[in-house]
């Protein structure tokens, strides 16, 4: 049977058709991305970056704190690296980066972009090795409303802060509410402390730290120490020893039970989804003496880092690059309310930011310190901060251990 | 028909293969480990011997003290599980018409997530908002409140208590299947020749209870030594180091300081301790079987 010209074209479109879409199917790529946080326009932008890049398919999953070591760990450990993958801010990329695990990202376009900051937080020996994604202020949550009814004023200063505490609690209203469970709380609120006490007047205090010049038992480090457990008329060290720092403490904020909790802005957009009657603000916290201004604490939100193992290294960088460009971070960013880490990029953020973000605009602000630490000094500081309110320490001997775990990071 | 032994081994390949590659692998490779000095780094481990060894038996934040509060921990869980297990079995012998549902209830906890249940028990215990200290309030007990997971003296006891909720009605159902294999007309005797409730289950019930209870200790034995899930969502190991058990820290040591080779170590110290224990545990409840 002879087969008709029509036929035999029809037939031949067929198969030319056929092979294309196995062919097209063939270069897709599944993209792995997995990380700790993302803002809602990520679902946005992750089907523009497809749009954009026909070629590759994203797989983007979050895992949430504190979840989230354990499980990018795992991976990494067991050799199931995702070809993006999140952090926190600069402490696990400096150990990625000694185990061979990230990607020198230097040669990327964005990287002139950062900011002076950012740039420090993503850069070792040199070499860039992650994107982050923006800052975060560390401050006092108030609750604007329980201050009102005690007719308190926001307090600028540690006098005022007392004296704000104590007007609450005779109204009947719990002024302050840590939790120690995890350390959380301890550690930004150390943090915060450290930031208006040592930070504020000394510009070289991590350098000397790192430099082993100085050591942490000194009396500006315990007075940090003090300082927690001076307050703990207002919030009860037994309460705090028994409460998870993280969600505990923030659901007693969100049900509108407590005055103020330590916090960071990256909470806000929740905060005002939850309970939008909520009446609140992030001042940085008041740990200044009479006659200064407060200082904020100012960390790293998550970063970006992008596997060296990765068989799609192009493609993670290019959704890296996607990420950075300035249209799209700011709305990653806005959407956040992440304080930009580009020089090119003003990001739209929260009303209830205002106090923290002035004040991180004037230059009362000090890096969250385990960003500049080296290694991880957070888990022997949770260690040491979890003893010290546990077993009554003296704060000379538990800085003292800290001093010795600081040690071991520092000549690593 | 006899098979070739060549035969048998073809067919058990498959199995061994699987089983060397996920059981016999790993743990020879986490015993080499520990006599490196691994970080887990893609630039592999240098071998030191047994300087993880000598390092550990001189730590004790990191391992004497965590080791302490695991035997703790498992001894509590142990006695409490079988206790209330052959208690609950007990009760439940008694009730025919009640016995299979007060199974299924009682089962149910131990079939939930180790992590779930953490949580859930978290906010229960929560001192501020949490379920326990408002039952308290609401009966009159206001001074019996307090911060369960934040006082040295409560925080173990108040994470065993979650374990032995979870799995004491797998003690009990083990109990219960030994228990109603006992001949009716030994009971029954020996309520004729006058002997109490007391004295029954004394000198014919407990004793022929042997069996499950050597299985019931040995395993909440081994489940309490190997514990990580509940201290880990409940308490991180605190208040201070009250709950630091031997897991949490072997994982404190490998994903949060890199520390790969020194908590391989505390891995097969750990190991170690658990077959010594059990083998010595099993020793003693089976002499005491055969001798009943």
């Amino acid at each position: 049977m002879k087969m008709n010209l029509k036929i035999k074209l029809a037939f031949g479109l067929l198969i030319a058709t056929s092979v294309t879409l196995v062919a097209a199917q063939g270069s897709q790529i599944t993209l792995k991305v997995f990380t700790l946080t993302a803002p809602d326009s990520i679902k946005e932008l992750n089907a523009a970056f497809e749009k954009e890049n026909p070629g590759i398919k994203l797989n983007f999953e979050i895992v949430p704190d504190p979840q989230y070591g354990t499980a990018i760990n795992a991976r990494l450990a067991g050799g199931d690296a995702p070809d993006v993958f999140g952090g926190h801010a600069r402490q696990e990329m400096t150990i990625w980066q000694k185990t061979g695990y990230i990607e020198d990202l230097s040669g990327e376009p964005w990287v002139a972009s950062l900011n002076a900051a950012s740039k420090k937080l993503a850069t070792i020996n040199g070499k860039v090795y992650q994107f982050p994604v923006g800052g975060d202020g560390l401050g006092f949550m108030v609750n604007l409303d329980l201050l009102a009814k005690a007719n308190v004023k926001i307090p600028t200063t540690l006098p005022e802060l007392r004296s704000a505490m104590t007007k609450l609690q005779a109204a009947g209203i719990r002024p302050l509410v840590v939790g120690f469970k995890d350390s959380w709380s301890s550690l930004v609120w150390s943090s915060m402390i450290a930031a208006n006490s040592i930070y504020r007047v000394n510009d070289n205090a991590d350098a000397n730290l790192i430099a082993g010049k100085t050591k942490f038992d000194s009396a500006a480090w315990r007075g940090v120490l003090k300082s927690m457990r001076d307050l703990q008329k207002f919030y009860d060290m037994k309460v705090a020893l028994g409460l998870g720092g993280y969600d505990e403490v923030k659901n007693e904020f969100l049900a509108g039970r407590v005055a103020f909790i330590p916090f960071g802005s990256w909470i806000i957009p929740e905060f005002k989804k939850s309970n939008p009657n909520l009446k609140f603000a992030l001042i940085p916290y008041p740990g200044n003496p009479t006659g200064t201004k407060p200082w904020a604490s100012a960390i790293a939100n998550a970063s970006v880092m992008v596997s060296a193992s990765s068989k799609n290294k192009d493609a993670a960088k290019k959704y890296v690059a996607f990420l950075a460009r300035p249209e799209n971070y700011k709305k990653y960013a806005s959407s956040a309310s992440l304080i930009s880490s580009l020089k090119t990029v003003k990001s739209d953020l929260a009303d209830e930011m205002d106090p923290i973000v002035e004040a991180i605009a004037d230059g009362r602000s000090a890096t969250f310190p385990f960003q500049s630490w080296p290694g991880d000094t957070q888990t022997p500081w949770i260690e040491m901060l979890g003893k010290y309110f546990a077993d009554n320490m003296t704060e000379s001997a538990a800085l003292k251990n800290f001093d010795k775990a600081f040690e071991v990071q520092r000549k690593k | 028909m006899r098979m070739r032994l060549q035969t048998a081994l073809l067919f058990l390949a498959p199995a061994l293969l699987l089983y060397s590659l996920i059981v016999i692998y790993p743990t020879l490779n986490g015993l080499y480990l520990s006599f490196t000095n691994s970080t887990g780094s893609a630039r592999g481990a240098t071998f030191i011997g047994l300087t993880n060894y000598e390092r550990m038996v001189r730590d004790v934040s990191g391992f004497l003290k965590p080791l302490g509060t695991t035997l703790i921990y498992a001894a509590l869980v142990t006695v409490g599980q079988t206790v209330i297990g052959l208690g609950l079995a007990l009760w439940m012998g008694q009730l025919p018409r009640l016995r299979d549902a007060a199974r299924v209830a009682l089962f149910t906890p131990g079939m939930l997530s180790l992590i779930i249940v953490g949580f859930v028990w978290s906010f229960i215990y929560n001192p501020l908002s949490g379920g326990l200290n408002l039952l308290l309030t609401s009966v009159g007990l206001e001074s019996w409140t307090r911060s369960w997971l934040g006082e040295r003296g409560f925080a173990l006891p108040a994470v065993v208590l979650v374990n032995v909720w979870m799995y004491a009605g797998h003690s009990a159902a083990i109990f219960l299947a030994n228990y109603l294999s006992i001949p009716s007309e030994l009971l029954e005797s020996a309520t004729l020749e006058g002997a109490s409730g007391w004295q029954r289950f004394w000198y014919i019930e407990f004793p022929l209870l042997a069996p499950a209870l050597t299985i019931n200790t040995a395993l909440t034995l081994i489940g309490g030594l190997r514990v990580f899930e509940l201290p880990f969502v409940m308490t991180r190991g605190g208040p201070g180091d009250a709950t630091k058990v031997l897991n949490l820290e072997i994982f404190n040591q490998a994903f949060g300081q890199g520390n790969y080779g020194y908590g391989s170590a505390l891995t097969v110290a750990l190991l170690l301790i658990i077959l010594a224990l059990t083998l010595v545990q099993n020793t003693y409840l089976r002499s005491r079987e055969l001798n009943t």
